[in-house]
């Protein structure tokens, strides 16, 4: 469970405790009390089928600090329309246990547009990538040998997103146990 | 702003209302009417801050029709811990409007069928062929239950205008 369903369901619970409260000790007519309830259990259902709506799409928190590579997706800004463009990522978290994939969505970037297209065509012929999100500080090579005016906030807070080749999986070991023989007496098949 | 904020919208209208009637017709001390304003106003804003979590997820709400075929993957059933299996897709909706088509991941219950289906579609995106996917409900003839089928083709080549 986590912690957006916990106050979710939280928001449910206050909700209904307001609604009782109001119900037994206030001093409206019992219309006014039965109106309320109609009202809170629409508001109800209204949550309930608002949801489904919000998922699916990208998410624009950080991605995970290691990350492996399933798809990208790429809207390069246009001048025409004003659209600055963004690179959409969908990965799996390498620090989670769960192999669900998430979306994410950064603001574009042509160097994170022409990493992510090097790792989309490293996916394309079976390579797997895993991807390392730092964020830190980084130098503005635009701005060395400049002028100390010129030079200020060279330094920015970026955030960068690199690829690389995913490690094979090792084989199984070798202590891992035999499957019984075939009835036939035949060799069992290698695992 | 979507039909699933505007739900949310309304029923924190609701949460409003229910504290203001609290406030101004029940003869509760003020002490425990402030715990109350208090207690809402956290609510209201942990809520907001917890949105963000949510998103980023696979839906499991009803395919497009027609869609673009992005990214593909599939948790296959697992017998050890009976796990059941899911299909994974990312795609864009062939209704939205071009350029403003935002992927959105999608997940569905895992057949052998669809899978290799998958694998095949899997195949041609990794030779940089866009796949068309048509998704319809058809009903399983042992079970009687609706599931979903899907059918991929080459994305058609775009039409240019003569000179």
């Amino acid at each position: 469970m986590t912690l957006g369903i916990a106050q979710l369901i939280a928001a449910y619970v206050v909700l209904a405790a307001l609604l009782a409260g109001l119900n037994i000790f206030s001093t409206l007519s019992w219309l006014a009390k039965a109106l309320l309830l109609i009202a809170t259990s629409a508001a109800y259902l209204v949550l309930y089928f608002s949801f489904p709506p919000l998922l699916g799409w990208p998410s624009g928190e950080d991605l995970p600090k290691r990350f492996g590579l399933i798809a990208v997706y790429v809207q390069e800004p246009d001048r025409i329309t004003g659209a600055k463009g963004s690179v959409f990522f969908w990965v799996t978290d390498k620090s989670s246990s769960t192999n669900v994939p998430r979306a994410y969505l950064l603001d574009y970037d042509p160097e994170l547009h022409a990493r992510a297209r090097e790792a989309r065509a490293k996916l394309q012929k079976n390579v797997p990538q895993v991807g390392e999100a730092v964020s830190g500080d980084e130098l503005d090579l635009a701005k060395m040998g400049k002028p100390g005016e010129e030079r200020q906030g060279a330094k920015s807070h970026k955030y960068t997103v690199k690829f690389f080749d995913a490690a094979p999986e090792a084989p199984p070991s070798k202590t891992a146990e035999m499957p019984a023989p075939t009835d036939d007496g035949a060799a069992p098949p290698p695992p | 702003m979507n039909w699933g904020m505007i739900g949310i919208i309304f029923a924190y209208l609701m949460l409003a209302l229910l504290l203001f009637v609290l406030l101004t017709r029940t003869r509760w001390s003020w002490t425990i009417k402030g715990l109350a304003i208090v207690g809402v106003g956290l609510l209201m804003y942990s809520t907001v801050v917890s949105y963000s979590p949510l998103i980023g997820w696979p839906t499991g709400i009803k395919l497009p029709k027609r869609f673009n075929l992005i990214g593909i993957h599939v948790d296959e059933p697992n017998k050890n811990t009976q796990a059941k299996g899911t299909i994974y897709l990312w795609l864009t909706d062939m209704e939205q409007q071009i350029g403003k088509n935002i992927p959105r991941a999608y997940k569905i219950p895992y057949t052998p069928a669809l899978h290799n289906k998958l694998n095949e579609a899997s195949k041609k995106l990794r030779k940089n062929l866009p796949q068309l996917g048509e998704m319809e409900l058809v009903r399983n003839a042992v079970t009687g239950r609706l599931e979903v089928d899907l059918q991929f083709f080459d994305m058609p080549d775009p039409l240019f205008p003569e000179k």
